[in-house]
């Protein structure tokens, strides 16, 4: 049986990388005894599939994992018992059964929302006018680093789906997320020259459908 | 500061999950609830540190006591000692990110010399004077222990104490006494704290002994100078490790670390007596845990863990009296949890490679042995006790069992070596290729010599003898890669000038820690790592304080020599270790008391012990005399 499983990577966890999740995870799951279908071929590994990537030092409130059992269980329970081996800055948000032909994570996420809190006051109707400013713009090129470890120059505009003081002065953002582009939080911050440090929390991923976006959970039911 | 290290230092450094302190199985004690507070301390990086069993052990065995605990740190990795140094952060504590001077106790492992100018460095990043005599009633007391401590007077200024021997029941020993006096309001007068520890069996406070030095620069004397401390400080022994303290709810790192798997340890101590190995002197004798209590540990650590191996640990656990059926019956009971069982150290015969194939059922890359020399003379001197056919024995079965790369660990310099016995060793891997070319026809066997320099360490049979100077060293190195080229074969070596500061260490007296500061002043840190040696750092430390490596590292001592360890006791006796040097020279093998031939080395009377074996004596040994 294929499930989905969403959780949220918090306080210290958020500086866990991607290898390092995925090691946690298998572990995690060993502990919790979830009979987890394993791959066939040379060196068999646990079938686990997750959502995009996520920059060290950012928190999340929807993290996604797709897991293959290879016997069936009752959601609820692989809820309390993957619960019940994770640290604190993790938690099981939902657990859900999903088609075995569903798509991957991957493949259908396409935006990430994200929101910034300050750590220091800000001016929020000074940071208000530069967010108007950017959106007025039919360009924003920032630099980031290329392939080859030289800074481009990227349009950012067209992946910035909203940006909003929602709740004033936090920065809420809707960004492009997906394997033909991804548009950092920290581009934006750096395209509204806006130095005041903030801590960024990932608050969603979601699948466009026309003007809809559709968070993962919502995609198979 | 909690908020200053996420905040400030996390974003900025490389692998900041060694920081979190929020692994699995971490503990997390409330600081108030439990007034006696310990930081454990390992002087080098996350992933080396995390993969040492002796701070998994004191780690539970302190945390499962009321009243006290124990938090970890390692040595920063170079950026975040950066950002530290520049702004003005000390070093703090995994788990609660405390500052280190917020403890009561800060303990370090004293586990390789090359370790000691990291230490100065971490006490330094923690704001700590790096002299004992500097620090007044605020600071914590610094603690050392593990291996080091068979000869700590080098770094013995740095540390107002050291524990000798097995910690599980001694730690919390000393936390409670904190714990006590923290409550009476001595906390603050340090010499009645060291007074009192000094009364506790096992630990030596290095500030309550003179020492005084002839003319020729050897040790007179090293005498208590206050009343009621012992003359002699004696190591501690669990008798018993059944009945010992043992984590089944290790950390499991989120990092890849070195060992990164379930470690049972399934005996303490080693028999075999080897004369260049001070691990197995100060270690005796052996306590064998049972084969039950080891299943038992087993089960519960792949529960807690959920690791993928299980690593049958000891300082040569082919000798462990049941390890056949402790290995096989593990292999067979998890193997369908996906979790497998590895054998780290192979004797070097059949039986062990026979183990390692009916267990392992992926075939690591490499199987390696340590022969340790090349010829069946020097190997009679060291009393290696394995022969040439038991090497040729244990290859052919490895290459018959799948495995085609084999690794051969050496040592250069050991006493009375000659070329002969470095022309043993290309000899022996040309053997050992030449036979995995006829075992497995159609496969690229290699064979892999790696050498170490000798260091003569003390409380061994070779604690008398000189190393070789590093020139020579680095000579026979040549040596040896000129024979060890062409296909299949692969040399590898390590720099004779770390061993030769080791060597200097490993023997050396109080005023080398003039030098070992004089380093660390110069940038020495992290000297483990082959990156960050710097060996000019050394040569300006020992101008600077005048002090003369040579007379450490290359001096011939004399038998009638007094030891800068002299006042320490391991239990084995120096008379024993005097015989074994003379029985070297004369190539004369000892027997391995696992036999039941008890070759008076002095542990078992001198610490009221005995051997613990939980299969009956075993006579796999040479034939040497007793
Ligand atoms: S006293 Fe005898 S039996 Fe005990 S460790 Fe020493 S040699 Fe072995």
């Amino acid at each position: 049986m294929r499930l989905r499983v969403k959780y949220s990577k918090t306080g210290r966890m958020a500086f866990l990388g991607h290898l390092e999740m995925l090691r946690f995870w298998q572990r995690a799951l060993r502990r919790a005894g979830l009979p987890v279908a394993m791959s066939h071929g040379f060196n068999p590994h646990p079938r686990l599939a997750f959502g995009p990537a996520l920059a060290l030092g950012i928190e999340s409130l929807a993290e996604y994992l797709d897991v293959e059992l290879a016997a069936d269980w009752e959601p609820d329970r692989v809820r309390e018992e993957l619960q019940a081996q994770l640290p604190p800055g993790l938690a099981i948000l939902l657990v859900q059964v999903i088609p075995a032909g569903a798509p991957a994570l991957t493949a259908v996420i396409d935006t990430a929302a994200y929101r910034v809190s300050w750590l220091a006051a800000v001016d929020s109707g000074l940071l208000q006018q530069r967010v108007g400013s950017l959106l007025a713009r039919t360009e924003v090129p920032v630099s980031r680093p290329g392939k080859d470890g030289r800074p481009r120059v990227k349009d950012i505009r067209p992946g910035v789906l909203e940006l909003a003081l929602d709740p004033p002065p936090d920065l809420a953002m809707l960004l492009q997320c997906s394997p033909a582009g991804s548009i950092r939080p920290e581009e934006v911050l750096q395209a509204l020259d806006w130095e005041v440090p903030g801590r960024i929390t990932r608050t969603g991923l979601f699948a466009r459908r026309g003007d809809e976006f559709l968070a993962p959970e919502e995609l198979n039911s | 500061m909690s908020h200053l290290v996420t905040d400030e230092l996390l974003k900025q450094v490389s692998k900041p999950a060694r920081y979190l302190g929020t692994e699995w199985n971490a503990v997390h004690k409330d600081w108030d609830e439990n007034p006696a507070h310990m930081v454990f301390i390992y002087p080098d990086l996350y992933e080396v540190g995390m993969s040492h069993l002796g701070l998994a052990i004191l780690y539970g065995a302190v945390n499962e006591q009321p009243g006290m605990l124990l938090e970890r740190a390692f040595a920063p990795a170079p950026d975040m000692e950066d950002l530290l140094r520049e702004k003005g952060i000390p070093l703090f504590s995994l788990e609660s990110h405390r500052p280190l001077t917020d403890f009561d106790v800060v303990g370090f492992t004293l586990q390789y010399e090359m370790s000691y100018t990291t230490i100065l460095n971490i006490l330094d990043l923690a704001g700590l004077p790096l002299l004992a005599a500097e620090r007044g009633p605020g600071h914590p007391l610094v603690v050392g222990g593990g291996p080091g401590v068979a000869n700590p007077e080098p770094v013995a200024p740095f540390f107002d104490c050291f524990l000798l021997g097995d910690g599980e029941e001694a730690l919390p020993e000393l936390l409670a006494l904190m714990g006590r006096l923290k409550k009476e309001g001595w906390a603050h007068d340090r010499r009645e704290v060291l007074a009192r520890i000094a009364a506790l069996p096992g630990f030596y406070v290095p500030s309550f002994y003179d020492v005084t030095y002839n003319t020729d620069g050897t040790v007179a004397a090293v005498v208590p100078n206050r009343d009621g401390i012992p003359a002699r400080v004696t190591k501690r022994v669990l008798p018993d490790l059944d009945a010992a303290y043992f984590p089944t709810r290790p950390i499991v790192p989120f990092l890849e670390v070195i060992h990164d798997r379930i470690m049972l340890e399934v005996m303490r101590g080693c028999t075999h007596g080897c004369r260049f190995c001070q691990a197995g002197a100060i270690y005796r004798p052996v306590r064998e845990r049972d084969l039950a209590v080891l299943l038992g540990q087993a089960e519960e650590l792949v529960r807690h863990t959920g690791h993928e191996e299980i690593s049958l640990t000891s300082l040569s656990t082919a000798d462990y009296s049941r390890v056949e059926e402790l290995a096989r019956t593990l292999a067979a009971a998890y193997e369908d949890r996906g979790v497998s069982v590895s054998l780290p150290s192979l004797r070097v015969d059949a039986f062990s490679v026979r183990l390692a194939e009916a267990v392992q059922r992926v075939r690591k890359s490499s199987l390696t042995f340590a022969p340790e020399a090349g010829s069946q003379r020097l190997r009679d001197v060291i009393n290696k006790g394995v022969t040439e056919d038991d090497i040729l024995t244990a290859t052919a079965e490895a290459f018959q069992a799948g495995w085609q790369a084999i690794k051969l660990y050496f040592m250069l310099g050991l006493p009375t070596e000659g070329e002969e016995d470095l022309l043993g060793i290309a000899g022996l891997a040309r053997r050992i290729l030449h036979q995995g070319r006829e075992l497995a026809p159609g496969k690229k066997p290699t064979v892999t010599v790696s050498v170490s320099s000798f260091v003569p360490k003390a409380w061994t049979a070779f604690q008398w003898e000189p190393q070789d100077v590093v020139k020579v060293l680095q000579e026979k190195q040549q040596l040896l890669r000129s024979h060890l080229k062409g296909p299949g074969l692969r040399f590898s070596w390590h720099d004779a000038r770390v061993s030769f500061i080791e060597a200097v260490l490993a023997r050396g007296d109080r005023r080398l820690a003039a030098a070992i500061m004089a380093a660390w002043r110069r940038g020495a840190r992290l000297e483990g790592w082959s990156e960050y040696f710097r060996y000019d750092c050394w040569e300006e430390a020992f101008e600077e304080t005048g002090l003369d490596p040579a007379f450490y590292a290359h001096r011939q001592r004399q038998e009638g020599e007094v030891f800068p360890w002299d006042h320490l006791d391991f239990g084995v006796v120096k008379g024993f270790l005097l015989r074994e040097r003379h029985r070297a020279r004369a190539g004369e093998l000892t027997a391995d008391c696992r036999s039941g031939r008890c070759t008076g080395c002095g542990v078992c009377p001198d610490l009221g012990v005995d051997l613990r074996l939980k299969g009956g004596p075993v006579d796999r040994a040479p034939a040497g005399e007793v």
